[in-house]
């Protein structure tokens, strides 16, 4: 059986926290909680794929949790959310440390053989360049044969409209193939089961990754008084906002103040730029 | 039914800008807050969530519980009081006249946590702010701490977005945001620049800053890091616990390099506290015994790291613990658990939690902030009034914690 030693480094995590107070005790908290985030590098030590099941051990405990691939993790290490697994895992007075050692955990880590379980990855650490699906992403996954069955003159538009919200996947009547399983998998874990409706604002709010921070809110708050008009600069005063954090997550509360609705519109991306957890994102 | 305003008590930020909207008996709409804090005004109408009084698993009235609770306070030899992070400073004062009643030993999260950090704010060694100066800050400094999951609007409300000076356009900023980390986070995404770091590096980080103020150091990121802060009128640093851990709870060299900084620029320290009203606790033992923790009343005052929380659970010593506002099962190393398995413990606490489960006696308490008036301390020493949502009738730590200390002294 392969075993890799790796430190383990605990963080906080918000939808942990959160789902603790909403779901009882741990039962809701367990699948975002029993996981530890590794290197390619050391799954493939382990021969397992992303989502299978691993044992942690050391001289404290041992916990079973899933292994997720991190493409930001370096070799050796591994990502652990505070919970009771992590808990598990820590010792105290072992050595002669002050404090337990809640951040630098050694454990030596073998495969279960268990269940592979992969779930659609909702708590990346952060948000990337390639989180985000680009047209030409998307439209070298589809058949390109440009049927027009789903309404649209070309796959390559097809691939815009997906990606607008406009069109789901279950319009591609050669995407359901067999051959095109796998193309089909990937384009339903980035556009979710049901390929989502947006409203007309062309702003896609995914709720359950929003911390609720109000980065987007209050930057957009900020932009948009000013507006430049053919060099010029335009102050515009009260004008209501157009995010706001309601019930824990963003929501558009007033788009007619956004710069994009004006005449002429002005492209203006900052909520999007803004938005650490991905949650926000403008699709057209 | 109209907005309420109301402080959010999900972490030490205590954002003081929440609504809260009810139909009948139900939370229609909250404002403001986050995914914690809304998360925990929520949970509040949650009945399967919250615990009457308990003893031994079966319900009981409030003099029940007071009765035994009071009964095994006074057989206690060696009681132990914990906890109070997350109640209001009123509670904290009722719980220190507690323990000096019962000589027992009192202590709090801060013991394993920002404790160390808040005694060298407190004494003085190193300087701090309030969050509203963070607005005049030319640097905002990140080390160890990732706010978005353990403070989400902090840096909306309190600190880079909030900054007078920040524009969204960011072409010049006049506030720079640094982190220091081990690993990419929501708040290293956004950091210019992003010091990445080995994990438990720390330390040897901050002795070749201390070098390179000297004019020996030979590491890149310590110079990038003093010739940034020598450039910058004002520096702010957030110590998360990252840092504190990694340093193994032993500030001097972090202080010293503090000092150091000091010397040539504008430097303030202040914790990334997590429990909302921990730094309160921490001020008011500071006041009443002249020291932040680990106090023990059996002798008079006496102080020591023996009296921590996880040394004394470690050497089997207290013979009944007293926990409100704190949930040690969930934060503690899970074989300490077994040393608390024949000691009856207390809970006050306003949720089922691993603690309450293994309680002998549990009295579900109002929320701080929500359901409760009261006062609590901000992240940065601010005492800030606690305006309840709604009253539940349920009884507050303050009260409960009252009515014991009127039992036991009779």
């Amino acid at each position: 059986m392969p075993s890799v030693q790796l430190v383990i480094i605990t963080y906080r995590d918000i939808f942990h926290w959160s789902a603790r107070k909403r779901e009882n005790i741990e039962s809701g908290a367990d699948e975002k909680s029993a996981l530890v985030r590794l290197s390619e590098a050391d799954l493939k030590g382990l021969g397992i794929v992303d989502g299978a099941e691993v044992m942690l051990s050391n001289d404290a405990g041992s916990v079973i949790v899933r292994a997720e691939l991190d493409p930001d993790c370096p070799q050796g290490l591994g990502y652990m959310p505070v919970s009771r697994y992590s808990n598990e895992l820590i010792s105290y007075g072992i050595n002669e440390a002050k404090l337990p050692n809640f951040k630098r955990i050694e454990v030596s880590v073998e495969p279960t053989g268990g269940e592979v379980k992969k779930g659609r990855k909702r708590q990346s650490s952060r948000k990337g360049t390639t989180d985000k699906i680009q047209p030409l992403h998307v439209y070298q996954m589809l058949p390109g044969t440009d049927c027009k069955v789903c309404g649209c003159g070309t796959c390559m538009a097809y691939a815009f409209a997906l990606i607008g919200r406009e069109k789901v996947l279950a319009d591609c009547p050669d995407l359901q193939k067999e051959e095109f399983k796998e193309s089909l998998e990937f384009l339903q874990g980035y556009f979710g089961e049901i390929a989502g409706e947006v409203a007309e604002t062309g702003l896609l709010i995914d709720k359950e990754k929003c911390f609720g921070c109000g980065d987007c809110a209050i930057v957009c708050k900020k932009a948009i008084t000013s507006l430049v008009h053919s060099g010029s600069v335009v102050q515009r005063d009260d004008v209501p906002p157009v995010l706001e954090i309601i019930n824990g997550v963003v929501e558009i509360t007033n788009w007619g103040s956004c710069k994009r609705t004006m005449n002429p519109p002005e492209y203006c991306r900052l909520c999007e730029d803004k938005c650490t957890s991905g949650a926000l994102e403008i699709v057209r | 039914m109209g907005l309420t305003k109301t402080v959010c008590t999900g972490c030490s930020c205590l954002c003081d800008d929440i609504g809260i909207e009810r139909e009948g008996q139900d939370i229609a709409r909250i404002e403001n807050a986050c995914v914690k804090g809304s998360s925990i005004i929520r949970a509040a109408d949650d009945i399967p969530l919250r615990v009457p009084y308990l003893i031994g698993k079966r319900e009981v009235t409030l003099e029940q519980a007071i009765d035994k609770t009071a009964g095994l306070l006074k057989n206690s030899k060696h009681p132990l009081i914990f906890g109070f992070d997350n109640s209001t400073l009123e509670a904290q004062a009722f719980a220190i006249e507690l323990a000096r009643a019962l000589g027992g030993v009192i202590d709090d999260c801060s013991s394993f946590c920002h404790g160390e950090l808040v005694l060298s704010i407190l004494n003085g060694t190193i300087p701090s702010c309030s969050l509203s100066e963070v607005k005049d800050a030319e640097m905002i400094m990140y080390w160890g701490a990732n706010p978005y999951h353990s403070h989400p609007r902090h840096l909306s409300k309190f600190s880079y977005y909030a900054h007078e000076k920040y524009n969204p356009a960011g072409w010049s900023p006049d506030v720079t945001l640094v982190s220091i980390e081990v690993r990419d986070t929501e708040t290293t995404f956004n950091s210019r620049p992003f010091f990445k770091i080995l994990p438990g590096e720390d330390g040897k980080l901050i002795s070749s800053i201390l070098a390179t103020m000297k004019g020996q150091g030979d590491r890149g990121d310590a110079k990038d890091i003093v010739d940034l802060i020598r450039q910058k009128g004002f520096c702010v640093i957030f110590v998360g616990l990252g840092l504190v851990y990694a340093l193994d709870g032993d500030l001097s060299l972090f202080n010293e390099m503090v000092h150091m900084l000091s010397k040539e620029t504008r430097i303030s320290v202040m914790p990334m506290v997590g429990h909302f009203n921990m730094r309160g606790f921490n001020h008011r033992m500071f006041q009443q015994t002249g020291y932040i923790n680990k106090v023990s009343f059996a002798n008079g005052v006496s102080h020591g790291p023996e009296f921590s929380m996880l040394e004394q659970v470690k050497n089997n010593d207290p013979d009944c613990i007293l926990i409100a506002g704190a949930d040690p099962f969930t934060s503690l190393p899970s074989h300490m658990a077994n040393n608390l398995k024949n000691v009856p413990i207390i809970a006050l606490d306003p949720f089922i939690t691993p603690t309450t489960q293994a309680s002998a006696v549990v009295f579900g308490t109002a929320i701080s902030g929500v359901e409760t008036w009261g006062t609590a301390m901000r992240m940065d020493g601010l005492e800030v009034p606690l305006v309840p949502a709604w009253e539940s009738g349920r009884l507050s730590d303050e009260q409960i914690l009252k009515l014991l200390l009127d039992e036991v002294t009779r």
